[in-house]
């Protein structure tokens, strides 16, 4: 019995070190679907979700507020209220004449948002940053963009029966081109203006942050980057998400690799904090 | 062993890593639940339920999680391995034990991840693989403290390696 035992476990060793150092990832994501992930997934919802929810909830308590970087006179801050309240009351009106377009836009049968919003049930259980989704997940489909109110967040990896599982752009294996921007104060408001046309690819660190490697520091110092400046989601991605912003960079240094820049970035908030994502769903 | 409630534990395992060990998480660790299961199962079960029943909780570890499939089902397998090895020669309920042989485990799980992130690719980097098996040691004795005292439940041999009690308290 134990010698049948030796055999069948020798064997399932064997398998799962081939799916995890020898086949492509390709084939390892075909046994996970063979297993079943998209039931089993599922079933795990009705621990996740609550204690996900209530942990979070615990940290934000137990957790310091984050300490302000803002060091201005109270009465640039107060100035700064009177552009902005003289702004929204701008924003305010481009909002009604833009209700009128999106009306018009229905009788043409263009749809309106192109999001959904989902409840985050728990993160990825293994070493890669993730979130996993539970619910009604109608339309939702693979690679399709995810946001938040601080941008986007990343994409959907996998989707099963009730839960879908979110790749976040601060993953390592999360790649994103993006284009730099600054915003600006004009007459008219706050802009967002594009500061270079340097090609940069963004690509998670796995601690919640994310950084640029490919640009030379020439030219990052040619164009006259510097942190504080911003990277938004370019054409790479479907109409609906592009413009979403990525990350501010927070610090830009040599690279240990000759010549290129290392710039760092942060996203809005925290992606693995989220209690509800905006999905881009198909049919909407 | 009983199997009904090794799947419980292994359904409350999963579901507390899913939902609570990010928000666990200090400096880049984070505590692996399902490790804790193993520790325990290895620590009492015998061999066949062990080896099986630590290749079943890497399983669903790798099924729920990003990572590439089979990492934690094998080196889920080799951790249960090396603790039913020493099963026999150890005191299983003392608290330093439990600490021990998570962080042995703990180990063993982050140089199989670290060597699959230098062959096949990024990764969440060996630091934190490290950090993440000592916070999993340090909540050891708590969790498979609080699991031995509900181990009549999973209907362990309570016999097994009891030698090795009396050999300590004889000694």
């Amino acid at each position: 019995m134990s010698l049948k035992f030796n055999h069948i476990f020798l064997m399932l060793m064997t398998l799962s070190f081939l799916s995890a150092f020898v086949l492509p990832a390709r084939f390892s994501e075909l046994g996970r679907e063979h297993l079943g992930s998209q039931f089993i997934e599922t079933l795990f919802i009705p621990i996740s979700r609550p204690s996900y929810h209530l942990s979070t909830w615990i940290r934000g308590q137990v957790e310091p507020a984050a300490v302000t970087e803002d060091h201005r006179a109270e009465d640039d801050v107060k100035a700064e209220n009177d552009r902005l309240r003289q702004q929204v009351i701008q924003l305010q009106a481009q909002i009604e004449s833009l209700k009128a377009l999106a009306g018009e836009k229905k009788t043409l049968g263009q749809g309106e948002s192109s999001y959904d919003r989902f409840t985050v049930s728990g993160t990825d259980s293994g070493s890669h940053e993730g979130l996993l989704l539970g619910g009604k997940l109608d339309g939702v489909a693979v690679n399709e963009p995810v946001a938040y109110s601080g941008g986007i967040a990343g994409k959907i990896d996998r989707v099963s029966i009730g839960s879908a599982h979110v790749r976040l752009i601060t993953d390592k294996e999360y790649t994103q081109s993006a284009i730099f921007v600054r915003f600006v104060q004009t007459a008219s408001g706050i802009e967002a203006r594009r500061v270079s046309d340097l090609l940069p690819i963004v690509q998670g660190n796995g601690k919640g942050e994310m950084s640029i490697t490919n640009l030379s520091m020439t030219d990052v110092v040619r164009a006259g980057l510097q942190a504080g400046d911003w990277l938004i989601t370019d054409e790479s991605l479907p109409v609906s998400a592009r413009g979403l912003r990525i990350g501010k960079i927070a610090s830009i240094e040599k690279s240990k690799a000759p010549l290129f820049a290392e710039i760092q970035l942060k996203p809005e908030t925290g992606l693995l904090s989220l209690t509800s994502v905006f999905v881009m769903v198909r049919g909407n | 062993m009983r199997w009904l409630s090794f799947f419980i534990l292994a359904y409350i395992a999963i579901g507390l890593q899913l939902g609570i060990s990010h928000a666990m998480e200090w400096h880049q660790a984070k505590p692996y639940f399902s490790l804790l299961a193993v520790v325990f199962i290895a620590l009492n079960a015998p061999r066949d339920a062990t080896l099986l029943g630590a290749f079943i909780l890497g399983i669903l570890q790798d099924i729920t999680s990003q990572g590439t499939m089979g990492l934690f089902a094998f080196s889920y397998g080799c951790m249960a391995i090396f603790i039913f090895s020493v099963q026999s020669a150890v005191y299983r309920k003392h608290p330093l034990t439990q600490f021990v042989l998570t962080l042995i485990g703990g180990l063993v799980t982050g140089t199989v991840l670290a060597v699959h992130d230098w062959l096949r690719g990024p990764g969440p980097g060996a630091a934190g693989l490290f950090y993440s098996a000592i916070y999993t040691a340090i909540l050891s004795p708590f969790v498979i403290g609080f699991l031995q005292r509900i181990g009549p439940v999973f209907g362990f041999d309570e016999a097994r390696g009891s030698r090795s009690v009396i050999n300590i308290k004889r000694s």
